[in-house]
């Protein structure tokens, strides 16, 4: 069963959009749980996001692409 | 210009007769990235609680790594290098700043307890408050806020009316990993001079050739030098602020070091 990647709720205070940086692993790659997967940033400010599970990743929103706490950005299958 | 607002005259005369010994370390600007690495790491990992570095480097620009494909992919960065002014990459986040002389750079890192949500905002003024509090110990009224035109400008600028002293950037990691906290790593750029054509020039080339619409004008920054201070005053000012940080606002309790890294 895939596991969905969120923006966390409670990663910043504000109510602020942030913009994905960087996918650290590629779409289709392995990746593991607990390690840094992808970076976002709000008011200059760069968050490291962890992958929740082990598994295949599946990119859903791409870098350069704006999200709000809450949103899917991808999977872990 | 220089704001002369109410100055402790005996904490001025204290720190014009300090000892002319600088805190300020000097690195290229790789060795000065990876020290900000190991700051963070040390804070994620609990072996620090609260450290910091001033310190300055070689004539470059410093882009977020998050501008890398861009500038790389349009050559712009090694256009850039011809001229004398290599970009390298961090991993805070903004826009391209400069380095070299006349620029010296705060880093703190420290950790956010997770008993709650976690301010932004909050988080840049701990960072411009020793920044802000050594200007006014100095004589100078400054504030926090976006100034137009500046060079990485974010919502988050140490300013003296209305132009930018310093530029600041963060980065934080940890969530998720079972440390129960975050760890933050929190830069601010300040002008010991002031830039110069050249350096704002070299910015908006980069931009220009990496295919980013952005303008910089040099009279939105100002520095210390502007303001008639001395180096030595501002950074001995900033060393007792940060040195007096036993109980840093956003831990709950006080770190047990406090020290430079």
């Amino acid at each position: 069963m895939a596991v969905d990647i969120t923006i966390p709720q409670d990663l910043w205070e504000e109510d602020r959009e942030a913009v994905i940086t960087n996918w650290l692993a590629g779409d289709g790659a392995t990746v593991r749980g607990g390690k840094p997967l992808v970076e976002i940033m709000v008011e200059k400010t760069q968050f490291e996001i962890e992958a929740p599970a082990d598994g295949v990743l599946t990119i859903s929103r791409h870098a350069d692409d704006i999200v709000r706490k809450g949103d899917v950005i991808g999977t872990i299958g | 210009m220089h704001n002369t607002a109410e100055n402790d005259g005996a904490t001025l005369a204290r720190l014009r007769g300090a000892p002319a010994l600088s805190p300020i370390e000097h690195f290229a600007i790789e060795k000065a990235l990876e020290r900000e690495g190991a700051m963070l790491a040390a804070v994620a990992c609990g072996e620090q609680q609260f450290v910091w570095a001033i310190w300055e480097a070689d004539q470059c620009l410093v882009a977020p790594a998050a501008m890398r494909a861009r500038i790389e992919n349009a050559g712009a960065g090694l256009k850039s290098a011809q001229a004398g002014w290599p970009v390298h990459y961090r991993r805070t986040g903004g826009g391209v700043t400069p380095q070299g002389p006349g620029i010296i750079n705060l880093s703190m890192a420290y950790a956010l307890p997770r008993q709650a949500i976690p301010s932004i905002k909050r988080s840049y003024h701990d960072l411009c408050a020793p920044i802000v509090d050594a200007l006014g110990e100095l004589g100078c009224v400054a504030s926090i806020g976006p100034v137009a035109g500046s060079f990485c400008d974010g919502a988050y600028n140490v300013i003296v009316d209305r132009r930018k002293f310093a530029g600041t950037a963060q980065r934080w990691t940890g969530f998720g990993r079972g440390i129960g906290r975050m760890a933050v790593l929190a830069h601010a750029l300040m002008l010991i001079e002031p830039p110069s054509e050249q350096m704002i020039a070299e910015i908006d080339t980069l931009h220009g050739n990496s295919g980013i619409v952005r303008k910089l004008h040099r009279d939105v920054h100002v520095s210390l030098a502007e303001l008639g201070l001395r180096t030595a005053w501002f950074t001995s000012a900033l060393l007792c602020h940060l040195q007096a940080r036993s109980e840093f606002p956003c831990e709950a309790q006080a770190p047990s070091i406090v020290r430079s890294y």
